[in-house]
């Protein structure tokens, strides 16, 4: 059989599998909680003030709930324009001004939190594509089956759509809270940016799988696939943080992850956030293609 | 039954259930010393914001009977937690399936208890904190009963 060869019945079988047997795992298990912990344990951190407001002296969406939301905003505005460029570059301002102003606040900065903070969660999930399999040689008897394309992309696919079914649930959860419960926003607005925020979630996710694919099929060890890959994501931006200091170009070492494009997804101007999307898409062709080749190469 | 015939979800979630029995032990446990340290809260009444104020006199107004109902469960729901992650470890279909989908229920109850008789001032009501709480004992139930369903030996 061609290594090359892909079987789209294959796939889909190898894909349904893997998805099914995500949470049996365990790996799948704690990407689950930890994911969904996270996402909401920092909505509750953004939101709790505000309600306990609302809550004591009565009523969604009082004049009391809108104060308190403003006055979070005028601390938090610095911080956001620090976060998307810098407080003395006037697009920052701007970018700060449309997530704040023109967008349902406490989702844009929740987004921001969740869109940094989720790379470092993906490896939970994802490290295990392949290592584990590789070195038990379990996956010598589904080479007798079907060509190695398919169980790589196959299992690629399955962590991704377990990750987008992780990241819907918590969105779904958030969005109606803040929806039905707090009503800060109007339904629309919220709906529209929270959908937003779920696609931008699930596009940076992408790459990041990806990686970790890349990174399983390299490694006989699952613990030392999970290690590498959480090595690699965040080696990257605390390296490119460090060595800028000392050395300007130093801070584009970031780019060799989404890390330098990511957050474009939350961009105000539509041409950022398709740029941020085709690089995202471009990272994930990358990675797959260079984890694919090591793949079918490799002895099993 | 060896542990390797043991799902690895299975041992993820029995160390889960641990680390979650042992929150909700100490969570009873703060809650009752709470309750002994009233008398020094209300001296720090006149300090307090209003919103503390507020906090400090519902609490000062909860019965007991809402104390003993919010201690016991959570208390129950912990070492009904610790029992059936033992359980798990050893997939023994009482102590495992039985007793995790009785956590399950009793932990279900505490954070509704919570959440419905708690005054607002004190979290109560229908909050992301309840449904964080929610979470874990309502996955338990779905997986004890579907994907964990045949691993149990009885």
């Amino acid at each position: 059989m061609r290594a090359s060869h892909i079987n789209t019945r294959h796939l889909r079988l190898i894909r349904a599998y893997a998805t099914r047997h995500a949470i049996r795992g365990g790996s799948g298990l704690v990407f689950l909680l930890v994911a969904m912990f996270f996402s909401l344990v920092v909505a509750q951190a953004l939101i709790s003030p505000i309600e306990q407001i609302i809550g004591t002296q009565g009523g969604a969406g009082t004049g009391k709930g809108a104060a308190v939301l403003e006055q979070l905003l005028n601390i938090g505005r610095p911080v956001v324009q620090w976060a998307v460029g810098g407080s003395a570059d006037p697009a920052a301002r701007e970018w700060a001004s449309y997530l704040l102003d023109q967008r349902p606040a406490l989702l844009s900065i929740l987004f921001l939190i969740l869109t940094t903070g989720m790379p470092f969660l993906i490896p939970l999930g994802a490290f295990n594509q392949t290592a584990g399999d590789i070195g038990s040689r379990g996956i010598r008897y589904l080479l007798l089956r079907t060509e190695r394309s398919n169980i790589f992309l196959g299992r690629f696919l399955a962590t991704a759509l377990f990750t987008v079914f992780v990241h819907a649930f918590s969105m779904v959860t958030i969005a109606l809270y803040l929806g039905l419960k707090l009503r800060l926003y109007g339904a629309w607005d919220v709906m529209t940016w929270s959908l937003h925020g779920y696609m931008a979630l699930v596009l940076l996710s992408l790459p990041y799988v990806a990686l970790c694919s890349w990174i399983s099929a390299r490694h006989d060890s699952a613990l030392l696939s999970l290690a590498v890959c959480a090595l690699a994501i965040g080696g990257v931006l605390l390296g490119s943080a460090l060595v800028g200091v000392y050395w300007e170009p130093g801070k584009y070492i970031k780019w060799l992850l989404p890390w330098g494009v990511q957050d474009y997804l939350l961009a105000p101007h539509w041409y950022q956030v398709a740029g941020a999307v085709a690089a995202c898409l471009l990272y994930t062709a990358v990675y797959l293609f260079l984890g694919h080749r090591h793949f079918c190469k490799r002895d099993l | 039954m060896s542990s390797a015939q043991r799902p690895d979800g299975l041992t993820a979630l029995a160390i889960i259930n641990f680390l979650v029995g042992l929150s909700d032990l100490l969570g009873a446990v703060a809650i009752l010393l709470g309750a002994r340290a009233m008398p020094f809260f209300s001296r720090m009444n006149s300090e307090a914001t209003e919103e503390g104020r507020a906090a400090l006199e519902a609490l000062d107004n909860l019965g007991l009977p809402l104390y003993v109902a919010v201690i016991a469960t959570g208390a129950a729901a912990g070492v009904l937690a610790i029992l059936s992650g033992i359980g798990y470890l050893k997939l023994e279909a009482f102590r495992g399936r039985v007793l995790g989908n009785l956590y399950a229920v009793t932990s279900v109850i505490s954070s509704v208890l919570l959440g419905s008789i708690m005054p607002v001032e004190l979290g109560g009501g229908v909050t992301l904190g309840i449904i964080i709480g929610l979470m874990y004992p309502v996955l338990t139930l779905i997986l004890l009963n579907t994907t964990f369903k045949e691993d149990f030996v009885p």
